[in-house]
C-alpha cells in the first residue's frame, strides 16, 4: 500500500472536528478512545507523535524549562520529524510562539537579544532582534496577526491573546490538510487539532471554574468562614 | 524473435484481465479499509459504505470482457495489435480502479460525519468510473480491427 493510504482505516476511524475550536460543543471523541485507536500506529510513527507532545505540550515543558534545553530537545527530535514529514506542523505554532514570547520580553523592559543568540525557533530571530524597537518587530507583514495580538498584549487581554492564537494555530493546521492522504501526517495533524479542540474546552472550564468559586465567594459574604 | 513477439501477444491478450484485477485489488482495499475504520464511528448507514468500497471491483469485469474479445489465435500478426490494445486497455483500467478506490475512500470519509452529501461524494468515483468504461468501450471498437488469424 502506497504510503498515502497507510492509515486509511484508522484515519477514516476518526470523527470530524468541529469546523472552528471556539465553540461549546463537546469534544467528537475522548482522549481515551483517541489514544485507543492510535493504538494502531507503527512504533516508530508512535514514537514521533510522542516527540511532537513533548515539544508542544507544556505539561511535558515545565515552566522554567531553560530556552537551550528546549533547543536541545527540538534538535534532538528534528531529524524524526522530517523522516515522517511533520516538521512543519510543529515548526509553525513554535514560531508563532516565539514571535509572542519576544512581545512579552519587550513589554517587560527586556533589551533586544545578542546577534546570533539562539533564543526562540525560526528563521527570523536575527531580523526580530535588529528590529527590537519596533511595534511589531519587523515581522508584522510575515504574521498579519501581530497587529491584534500586540493590541491584546497591550490591554493585557490575555483570554482574547489565546484565542486568536489558538485560532490562528488552527487555519494553520487546517492548511496544511492533504485531502485524499490518509498517512502519518494526517493523523498527526488531527491530533494536533484535537488538542486544539480540547484546550479550549479545558481553558473554557478552568475559567467557568473560577468564576463560580468568585461567585460563590461573592454570595457567602462574611458567612464565608462560618463552618 | 518470433517468439517474444508472439509472447507480448499473449501479455496483450490477458493484461486487460490481470491490470484490471490488480486495479480492483488496491482499489478496492483502500475504500474497504476506509469503510471500516467508518464503521466504528457510525450507527448505521454501514451497508452503503461496504457497497461503496467494492465499487472498483467493475474493472475486473471490464478487463474480463476486453480478454474474451480480444481472444484469437497469438501469431506475428496478431500479436502486435493485441500488445498495443491489451496492455494500454489494462494499464488504463488499473489507474482508474486505483484511483476510484482513493476517491471512495474519500467519500467514506466525509459522509460519515455529514451523511446528507454521501450521493454527491460518490459523484468523483463515478466520474472515475467513466473513464475506465472509455478505456473499456474503446478497447473493443478498436480490438475489432485486430486481424483475426
Amino acid at each position: 500500500m502506497a504510503a498515502r493510504h497507510q492509515y486509511v482505516a484508522l484515519r477514516t476511524s476518526l470523527p470530524a472536528l468541529p469546523a472552528t475550536p471556539l465553540g461549546r460543543e463537546a469534544l467528537p471523541i475522548s482522549a481515551i478512545r483517541l489514544e485507543r485507536r492510535l493504538g494502531n500506529l507503527r512504533a516508530a510513527h508512535r514514537d514521533t507523535l510522542a516527540a511532537l507532545e513533548r515539544l508542544l505540550d507544556w505539561r511535558h515543558l515545565g515552566k522554567a524549562l531553560p530556552t537551550d534545553t528546549y533547543l536541545r530537545r527540538f534538535r534532538a527530535a528534528e531529524p524524526q520529524l522530517v523522516a515522517h514529514g511533520v516538521l512543519d506542523l510543529v515548526a509553525v505554532p513554535l514560531e508563532m510562539h516565539t514571535v509572542v514570547a519576544a512581545l512579552r520580553r519587550r513589554a517587560r523592559g527586556e533589551p533586544a537579544p545578542a546577534a546570533g543568540a539562539r533564543w526562540g525557533f525560526g528563521p527570523r530571530l536575527a531580523h526580530m532582534g535588529a528590529h527590537w524597537s519596533e511595534p511589531l518587530l519587523g515581522v508584522g507583514a510575515v504574521f498579519p496577526w501581530l497587529t491584534e495580538a500586540h493590541g491584546h498584549l497591550q490591554g493585557n487581554r490575555p483570554r482574547e491573546l489565546e484565542r486568536l492564537l489558538l485560532g490562528e494555530r488552527w487555519r494553520v493546521l487546517a492548511r496544511a490538510r492533504r485531502y485524499g492522504h490518509f498517512d502519518f501526517r494526517e493523523v498527526a495533524r488531527y491530533l494536533l487539532q484535537w488538542r486544539l479542540v480540547a484546550a479550549w474546552r479545558r481553558y473554557n472550564a478552568e475559567a467557568a471554574g473560577r468564576r463560580l468559586q468568585a461567585g460563590i465567594e461573592q454570595g457567602l459574604g462574611r458567612y464565608q468562614k462560618l463552618f | 524473435m518470433e517468439q517474444l513477439i508472439v509472447a507480448l501477444g499473449w501479455a496483450g491478450l490477458y493484461g486487460p484481465m490481470a491490470l484490471g484485477a490488480i486495479g480492483s485489488v488496491i482499489g478496492c482495499a483502500i475504500a474497504g479499509q476506509a469503510a471500516i475504520g467508518a464503521l466504528l464511528e457510525t450507527e448505521s448507514g454501514h451497508g452503503r459504505f461496504i457497497g461503496l468500497s467494492a465499487m472498483p471491483s467493475s474493472q475486473s469485469i471490464y478487463g474480463i470482457v476486453v480478454m474474451f474479445s480480444l481472444q484469437r489465435p497469438v501469431t506475428v500478426d496478431t500479436a502486435p495489435g493485441l500488445f498495443a490494445v491489451g496492455i494500454l486497455a489494462g494499464v488504463a483500467l488499473l489507474l482508474s480502479a486505483v484511483y476510484q478506490g482513493s476517491c471512495c475512500a474519500s467519500a467514506i470519509n466525509s459522509a460519515k460525519s455529514k451523511p446528507e452529501i454521501f450521493g454527491l461524494s460518490i459523484a468523483p468515483a463515478a466520474i472515475v468510473e467513466g473513464f475506465g468504461v472509455f478505456a473499456f468501450i474503446f478497447a473493443l471498437v478498436i480490438g475489432g480491427d485486430i486481424p483475426l488469424q
